[in-house]
């Protein structure tokens, strides 16, 4: 599904330059469940920007479906986003002026997709992830727990072959943080997503099949098989 | 997909409510300036045109001399009055349907009530000035009495309602010219009473004085001699040909005479007037510049405000076009928002102000909105919003994903 051949890449902040991630490798399978942890500064978050074409490497290569994406110019990666890739962030990134409904439908906006089928592929998402009597909420009007429903939702929307998820629980209380671990693993266990979580939060990284550590822009040896959901 | 963006577009300028709405203000303040500048402008063009019109296209008026003709009103050039025009030499020239004669002279006037003399320019009219070109003098309005009757050689006067109220005269009073006694048979002016006041070929009518041709003739003792002459031309001649053949016809007879043909004038009052609306309107277009620079201001901080919301756009397949279309769409907005409300306030404005331009020209003014004008003003203005938002669209396009994820 995705695989990454000694990749590395390098990003300056300020005047240092940063080497974030140092000749890495890494295969995920289909339908796998993938955490990745450790410390921040480790490149965990750069390693999802690259899994998910939101960057490219300077050096190595990134396989999707076998395809080599390392040197896909800017709108190349936008349509892999849009056709490949679901994110959930954080801080949700929703955007604010918009309804949950319409939040969830954005992403097929850059599609061509038609206003109605746009929402009701929104709403049977909305649906799904439990949020049916919030649609016209907007991102102010919901809790933490709801708002990164809503960011699962549109993660979802453009039915994606991976989902990536960078510390999704971060800004959540430990219970709705368990909340949403438990929707995810639901994703990948009832409809055999792909999801790659990136977290530092250990119980989160118990719900992944497989527990990749991180540290200085490599895979750590620590790397080994969860043995399936908690 | 212009819809979607046209609606997430107004998401954003909702949500950014008090800027939006200074931003927009300041493009309602230039679009109103042109729409009501060059409303009037073209109202105060179309009336004099209304004016040509009136007169017609086919009239030829003709002076005596090598005469300069920029100064406007004949009746009130200096016109070299020392050499006279023979109207019966437009008798022979082709094409020339009507012809007509004023002898303007200064001359010695007196009345009851007048102190003293005065010395005033007398016109004297052929019977077809009035019969054929009473445009030319807007009609010759008369607000109290009658015309001259032109019976036999009845000493008849016709008075501007201004010159009247100098000596003092009434419809039906007398004054006297040379020592002669002429009857005010009437005194011009609109119906209300009021000054006629609208422009007229002739120039000033409300100081005009005017009494039969044969009149002053009799004065002098001499006849023939026109200070100015009228001809009107035959519909399908060309008004210019038979212009140049009165020309040559007064050269043949040793007289310099100087032709002006409707269409001269108008084209050169119009070119007058569109300099004069250019330049008005280029001075409204830099505060339209102005709200142009607004705009882009207010884009600027749009991008800058909205940089993790164009990140995440990216992250979910927004392609950098699809940015640049966003954002262009919606400075574009501002820019069709304010010149709508511009165009709106531009026409209650001029309609406002033509109502102090009629008091101030004591006349009706209307000003124009050509369909032209107000499709204009509001295309333009969204086409200004969207180049105002070129430069800012550029860079949200060209930000990067990661980087404006990042942005705190």
């Amino acid at each position: 599904m995705v695989e990454l051949q000694n990749v590395a890449k390098k990003y300056t902040m300020g005047e240092t330059e940063v080497r974030a991630l140092r000749g890495l490798d890494l295969n995920i399978t289909k339908e796998e469940f993938v955490a990745i942890v450790g410390p921040s500064g480790s490149g965990k978050s750069t390693l999802m920007h690259i899994i998910g074409a939101l960057d490219i490497p300077d050096e190595g290569r990134v396989l999707l479906d076998g395809t080599d994406i390392s040197e896909y110019d800017e709108n190349e990666l936008a349509n892999l986003r849009g056709n490949k890739v679901g994110f959930v962030f954080q801080t949700f990134n929703l955007i604010h002026t918009l309804s949950s409904l319409e939040n969830v439908a954005l992403p097929l906006t850059f599609h061509g997709i038609s206003k109605s089928d746009r929402e009701d592929r929104a709403a049977e998402l909305l649906e799904m992830v439990g949020l049916g009597d919030r649609m016209d909420h907007k991102p102010a009007e919901l809790s933490g727990g709801e708002q990164q429903r809503v960011s699962i939702a549109r993660a979802l929307v453009n039915d994606p072959d991976i989902l990536l998820a960078d510390e999704p629980t971060g800004n959540l209380d430990s219970d709705t943080g368990k909340d949403i671990m438990e929707l995810i693993e639901g994703l990948n266990r009832d409809k055999g997503m792909t999801i790659v979580l990136v977290t530092h939060n250990p119980r989160d990284a118990e719900y992944a099949d497989r527990i990749v550590n991180m540290i200085d822009g490599k895979i750590s040896n620590g790397e080994h098989d969860n043995g399936g959901g908690s | 997909m212009f819809f979607d963006y046209l609606n997430l577009s107004w998401h954003s300028i909702r949500n950014r409510s008090l800027r939006s709405w200074l931003t927009i203000l300041g493009v309602v303040i230039g679009v109103t300036a042109i729409v009501t500048l060059i409303s009037i402008g073209q109202g105060i063009q179309d009336s004099i045109l209304r004016e040509f019109e009136k007169v017609g296209y086919n009239t030829v008026t003709v002076l005596p001399g090598n005469f300069d003709t920029q100064r406007g009103g004949f009746g009130n050039s200096s016109a070299d009055t020392s050499s006279y025009l023979d109207r019966s030499v437009m008798d022979e020239v082709d094409g020339v349907k009507v012809s007509a004669a004023i002898r303007s002279e200064d001359l010695q006037v007196v009345s009851e009530n007048l102190e003293g003399q005065a010395f005033l320019r007398v016109s004297g009219m052929s019977p077809s000035v009035l019969s054929d070109f009473d445009d030319y003098f807007d009609g010759f309005p008369i607000s109290d009495g009658e015309r001259f009757s032109y019976d036999g050689d009845a000493r008849e006067a016709v008075l501007g309602p201004e010159i009247a109220g100098e000596l003092g005269v009434k419809a039906g009073g007398t004054i006297e010219i040379e020592g002669q006694e002429f009857t005010v048979s009437g005194i011009l002016g609109a119906e209300d009473g009021g000054e006629s006041g609208q422009f007229s070929f002739y120039g000033d009518l409300d100081n005009g004085l005017f009494v039969p041709l044969s009149a002053v003739e009799a004065l002098y003792g001499d006849e023939g001699k026109a200070s100015l002459v009228l001809a009107e031309v035959y519909e399908d001649v060309e008004v210019a040909e038979v212009a140049d053949e009165i020309e040559k016809a007064y050269s043949q007879v040793d007289t310099a005479s100087t032709t002006i043909t409707t269409e001269e004038i108008s084209n050169r009052v119009n070119s007058a007037l569109g300099t004069i609306q250019m330049a008005l309107a280029g001075i409204a277009g830099i505060s339209l510049l102005v709200g142009g620079i607004g705009v882009m201001n207010t884009m600027y901080t749009a991008v800058l405000e909205r940089t993790r919301e164009i990140g995440v756009m990216k992250a979910v397949g927004a392609k950098n076009g699809q940015i640049l279309g966003l954002f262009l769409t919606e400075s574009g907005l501002l820019g069709l928002v304010g010149g709508s409300i511009g165009t709106a306030v531009g026409v209650g404005l001029s309609l406002l102000a033509s109502r102090f331009i009629s008091q101030a020209l004591e006349a009706p003014f209307v000003p124009s909105f050509g369909p032209w004008l107000l499709i204009g003003a509001i295309a333009f203005s969204f086409v200004l919003g969207s180049i105002s938002g070129v430069l800012p669209a550029r860079q949200a396009s060209k930000l990067q994903p990661v980087e404006a994820l990042r942005y705190e």
